[in-house]
């Protein structure tokens, strides 16, 4: 482990902090809520501070959850053509590539669009769980530094776009119908996406912090 | 807002930054010793090693999978005991005969067009950095975040495959199969995914140290 670094070394009052991007070194200034710091040569995102985010976090992360079990159970599209009917949920999809001999794919699909959103909700209720509560949740620092990772491989707003162009290929067709499931999932879709709106990094890993020691 | 600290990189100064938990540490007495945070405990380095080399790895399997990706076909439809394989570039010019212009444009960005800038993109900000080519680091570092952003959407044809062999499943009428390409084209989009994660921005300005601001 390495010492935590004195901030008073560059100045008394100001913490530092290094852009993620370009690396320069910053004095770290208090922002309001619902503004970002930017770097000031490269422009990237600092930090951000975000409105009850611990609170909304958790919300939004168990709304998520309940959903996502309609929209992965229920079908999302139903195709009828020549009197006959066939329903296709997303886990059917995973499914029926794996049957296909195509186990490979089928796996990164699962991951993509089922097991890492999934996952990623678990987390930020996890966490946004521990922090509210004053009992002790363990393995708190390495549940945060995985969410870190979800938000690169979970893809569900590509997922919606692909329903988009399955539906626009057979349309012409056979006659298809959105199903109950598809409202489902695109509800879990936004869900997931303002969860990473709201949750504060700064403020979780700060009071994460706080927690351990 | 933030204000620039005496204007130097983190490194200069003595620190490295987390990339998980953004917390700055001292930089570890000798170059070697392997340094984990202390808050997150995340393994920490100055700099991604071997970012270059990585990067040009994950590169290179991914230019060799778009051949197979592109020769071989993504999916087979079967009408009546026939079948008809169709690679990438296949079933856009399908999209367009049906006249579905909009999503025909869509597929091709997504599919097409973004592999092959992605690649381009990587293989020159790789070179910017290896060559020391002055261009301007903004522009570079704003082209580095266009490629991670858009790198996931070329997802979307693997998705829309796994959509329709779950819902094209109608016994002897129709059926559609997914195809070797689709693996090679998931096996893309991984490989330019991770090239990019691998990459350090950071290298785009230790480069050009002061010169460009
Ligand atoms: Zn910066
Ligand atoms: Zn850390």
């Amino acid at each position: 482990m390495i010492a935590e670094m004195p901030n008073r070394r560059i100045n008394e009052e100001a913490p530092v902090l290094a852009c993620d991007e370009c690396d320069l070194l910053l004095y770290k200034k208090p922002i309001r809520i619902g503004q970002k710091a930017y770097c000031p040569r490269c422009n990237h995102v600092l930090y951000e501070s975000k409105k009850d985010s611990i609170n909304r976090s958790l919300a939004l992360a168990i709304t998520g959850l309940i959903l996502f079990i309609p929209a992965n159970l229920l079908p999302i599209l139903r195709l009828k053509v020549l009197g006959i009917e066939h329903g296709a949920t997303m886990f059917t999809g995973v499914v029926s590539l794996f049957q296909n001999g195509m186990w490979i794919l089928s796996i990164v699909v699962l991951l993509a669009s089922i097991v890492i959103p999934a996952i990623k909700l678990l987390l930020v209720f996890y966490i946004s769980l521990g922090l509210k509560s004053s009992r002790n949740f363990p393995r708190l620092a390495q549940c945060m530094r995985w969410h870190q990772h979800m938000d690169e491989w979970g893809m569900l707003e590509v997922y919606t776009l692909g329903i988009l162009v399955a539906y626009t290929k057979l349309i012409g067709l056979a006659q298809v119908i959105p199903e109950l499931g598809l409202y489902c999932f695109v509800a879990v879709l936004f869900i997931a996406g303002f969860t990473s709106t709201t949750v504060d990094e700064e403020l979780y890993w700060e009071k994460i912090e706080a927690k351990n020691d | 807002m933030t204000e620039r600290a005496p204007r130097m990189t983190a490194l200069d100064a003595g620190f490295m930054h987390c990339h998980v938990c953004k917390k700055l540490l001292d930089l570890p007495a000798r170059h070697e010793e392997k340094a984990s945070c202390s808050r997150c405990s995340a393994h920490v380095h100055p700099r991604l090693p071997n970012s270059i080399s990585r990067t040009w790895a994950f590169l290179i399997a991914s230019i060799i999978f778009y051949i197979p990706a592109n020769t071989y076909p993504i999916m087979t439809v079967q009408k009546l005991g026939e079948g008809d394989g169709h690679t990438i570039i296949g079933g856009i010019i399908a999209l367009l005969h049906s006249g579905m212009y909009p999503i025909a444009f869509v597929v091709f960005i997504a599919s097409l067009l973004v592999p092959l800038l992605k690649m381009l993109g990587i293989a020159l900000l790789l070179l910017s950095v290896q060559f020391h080519w002055q261009t301007s680091a903004h522009h570079r570092t704003k082209a580095y975040r266009i490629i991670e952003f858009v790198g996931r959407w070329s997802m979307l044809d693997v998705f829309m495959i796994s959509i329709l062999v779950a819902m094209v499943d109608l016994g002897g009428v129709a059926k559609v199969y997914a195809g070797t390409g689709a693996t090679a084209f998931a096996a893309v989009v991984i490989f330019t995914m991770l090239a990019a994660i691998s990459f350090d921005s950071r290298l785009i300005w230790d480069n050009v140290r002061n010169k460009d601001e």
